[in-house]
């Protein structure tokens, strides 16, 4: 995944890698929905965790830490969750600003607004359709009596 | 500098500013209006972009610490639980607000009398309801005639369409038998005055993009500008200045370069709102006013009321749509708004039902609130959320109380090195009640509605929206800061317009309330213009 993802980030492969697969433990591929760590969602997701460099170096930095010799993509699924918890205990500044960065990137995707029954477009021009209202409702509120106290 | 003074100078474009500069336009004086924000492009606003959510919580977030335009000045909010929120640009706040446009009802004018709290109102329903009537028609008011919670009132356009959020709510305040009705909304149904028909985009608090909103730079402005007022932005007044008589005389401002200026006038009027006014009269201090301007009362700044918020949301089943529609505009109940003291507390509230959230908000909030996971449990969780919620927030009465209120800041300052305001404000145990009563009642409402999961939180701290009571009206000079048509006792040519003059805050929103008062001071100016300084 990571290796589709532009090299002018400010994060080095070995990072964007860790944090490629952060955003794929986050939101992972289902049947109808792609992955966080999809190539176009993640290079946007890069790109906005810059905005923090340092927050999100010293995350990496923890979670390399952790993966020991290993790198942190090569680790089994319940490694890296292990390692996810101790981060989020750390540094929950850095959890909160990520899956904040990855939800905004990944809910704002083409095909994610598909999938959720949206049109990929935002609210202007073409705004939408309301139904009309069934005012028979207000059958029962129209027989009370008014509710303002006389002055 | 200019010595040439004008006849009336406003200082502030908002809600009441505009309301005010319209009304008295057909005197044919020579007007000035000083705004320090910046005329508004709809075609700026998040809603044309795929990004809005990130976009409303940033340039355009309500919080002006937060949204840090140079044209904002900042609030020391920090010692209270709400914080405030406002725009500051032509249009004012209405450029952000929901457009939920209720009025204050008759008993809000009468509360000593009927309930033996806080103050009666110097007038009352029955005066301003001509005035509620011709804004209705300026701001043109979607709405249903009839609702059993009000005196009689017109409908200037067809009302918001509810929606199937709506629809399923009021199925719920059916099953209770509780009162609701389709909320009155500052939004043209049809097309209006030159302003194009809502097209349902949801979120109108950063801004209506289609200009189906009534924020007074669509609605007030370009009539008062095309009736001859002249509108200056950028222009940010530190201080308004007196003669040798105690008179005001003009005001001291900054302009967009930064360069201090003066400009002179005969008549001062405030439209700053209920944290921006009391900090311009602070601001103005002088032998005759060392404590501030038209502050021989002692009330400039004092009594603030806010209008705590609780947020009460449910999930549902069933998607609702509730991305369709304007946001905060959609049902309203009044069931628990006149004073029932068996309930624990005195006063009301009033449920505003609001819409859905959006995509983005739905997961950052989700995964916020613990209710999203991540990994394989997300789409599920995250399925269950977006587009089944729905909700309401309870607005309660906030009573006056001398020690809310809005001094200025020792330290902080604005880009142009005024001093800012700092806000002190504590929630009293009515309001604690009215909360908890209104959190219990809406939680009810979610159930008898179909709600699977019901969650309620108050007060919410985003919600310092409604700012009044910092310049309170009346006709005592010792308890209040302007007379029953919105002059200051101490300074006769001085007019305060906005919030600030709000006696109580009832439970409403308060933008109708606040510009029928500045058109009937304006009414007033023009019938009294003879003897208006006696
Ligand atoms: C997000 C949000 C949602 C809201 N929703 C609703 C709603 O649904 N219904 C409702 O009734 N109300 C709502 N409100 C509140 C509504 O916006 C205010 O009640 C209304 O705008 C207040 O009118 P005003 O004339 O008192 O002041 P404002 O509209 O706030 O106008 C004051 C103006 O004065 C200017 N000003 C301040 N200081 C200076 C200075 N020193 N020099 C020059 N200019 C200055 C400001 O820039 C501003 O433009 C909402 C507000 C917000 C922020």
């Amino acid at each position: 995944m990571s290796e589709l993802i532009s090299t002018d980030s400010v994060f080095s492969a070995e990072s964007r890698q860790t944090l490629c697969c952060l955003m794929d433990m986050m939101i992972p591929v289902s049947e109808h929905m792609p992955s966080a760590a999809d190539p176009a969602i993640a290079a946007l997701v890069l790109n906005a965790l810059a905005a923090r460099q340092e927050l999100v170096l010293e995350a990496v930095a923890v979670l390399s830490e952790g993966a020991g010799d290993a790198r942190f993509h090569e680790l089994s699924q319940l490694q890296r969750e292990a390692l996810v918890a101790d981060l989020r205990a750390k540094t929950p500044q850095f959890i909160s600003f990520f899956q904040s960065q990855v939800a905004t990137q990944y809910y704002q995707d083409d095909r994610v607004m598909v999938a959720l029954g949206l049109e990929p477009r935002p609210p202007h021009p073409g705004g939408y359709k309301a139904p009309e209202t069934d005012w028979t409702l207000l059958e029962p509120v129209r027989a009370r009596p008014p509710l303002y106290r006389p002055v | 500098m200019s010595d040439q003074p004008v006849d009336v100078l406003i200082i502030g474009a908002g809600a009441s500013g505009a309301a005010m500069a319209w009304s008295l336009a057909d005197t044919r004086m020579h007007i000035v209006c000083m705004e320090q924000g910046d005329w508004m492009n709809p075609a700026d606003y998040p809603t044309t972009g795929k990004d809005w959510e990130v976009r409303q919580g940033a340039e355009y977030s309500f919080s002006p610490n937060k949204r840090g335009r140079v044209t904002d000045y900042p609030v020391n909010d920090d010692d209270s639980p709400i914080k405030i929120a406002n725009f500051n640009g032509v249009g004012g706040g209405t450029v952000l607000y929901a457009g939920h446009f209720p009025r204050l009802h008759p008993s809000d004018f009468r509360v000593r009398s009927l309930d033996g709290v806080a103050d009666d109102w110097p007038l009352d329903y029955q005066l301003l309801e001509p005035y509620f009537t011709e804004n209705d028609r300026m701001m043109g008011v979607a709405a249903l005639a009839g609702d059993p919670a009000y005196p009689p009132k017109p409908a200037v356009l067809p009302p918001v369409p509810i929606g199937k959020l709506g629809e399923t709510l009021a199925r719920g305040f059916n099953k209770l038998g509780w009162h609701w009705w389709p909320s009155d909304a500052a939004i043209a149904t049809r097309p209006y005055e030159g302003r194009d028909q809502c097209a349902n985009l949801g979120p109108c608090i950063s801004g209506c993009s289609q200009g189906a909103k009534a924020s007074t730079d669509i609605t007030y402005w370009p009539a008062a500008i095309r009736a001859g007022v002249e509108l200056r932005t950028r222009c940010r007044v530190r201080e308004i200045t007196l003669d040798e008589k105690g008179m005001a005389n003009g005001v001291i401002y900054y302009d967009a370069d930064g360069n201090e200026q003066f400009q002179a006038a005969y008549i001062v009027i405030l439209a700053c709102n209920g944290v921006g006014t009391p900090r311009i009269l602070l601001n103005s201090r002088s032998e005759r006013f060392p404590d501030g301007l038209a502050n021989s009362s002692g009330l400039v700044g004092k009594n603030l009321m806010l209008h705590p918020y609780a947020s009460v949301q449910g999930v549902f089943d069933e998607p609702l749509d509730g991305y369709i529609g304007p946001a905060g505009c959609c049902i309203w109940s009044q069931e628990f708004y006149e004073t029932d003291a068996d309930r624990g507390y005195l006063r009301g509230y009033t449920m505003e039902i609001t819409r859905g959230r959006g995509a983005v908000t739905t997961a950052t909030a989700g995964m916020a609130a613990g209710k999203i996971p991540w990994g394989a449990g997300h789409h599920e969780a995250y399925g269950q959320l977006f587009n089944k919620t729905a909700g309401m927030v309870v607005i309660c009465e906030d009573l006056p109380e001398l020690h809310n209120q809005v001094t200025l800041d020792p330290v902080l300052k604005d880009s142009d090195g005024i001093p800012a305001p700092k806000v002190s404000y504590t929630l009293s145990e009515n309001s604690r009640q009215m909360l908890n009563h209104g959190m219990e009642r809406g939680k009810e409402i979610l159930r008898a509605a179909g709600a699977r999961e019901v969650t309620a939180d108050a007060p919410m701290a985003i919600a310092g929206w409604h700012l009044m009571g910092t310049a309170r009206m009346g006709t005592d000079p010792a308890t209040s800061v302007v007379n029953e048509w919105c002059r200051s006792h101490d300074v006769k040519n001085l007019f305060i317009v906005d919030g600030s003059v709000f006696v109580t805050s009832g439970g409403v929103n308060p933008t109708s309330t606040i510009q029928a008062i500045a058109l009937y001071a304006a009414d007033n100016i023009k019938k009294r213009l003879t003897e208006l300084f006696d």
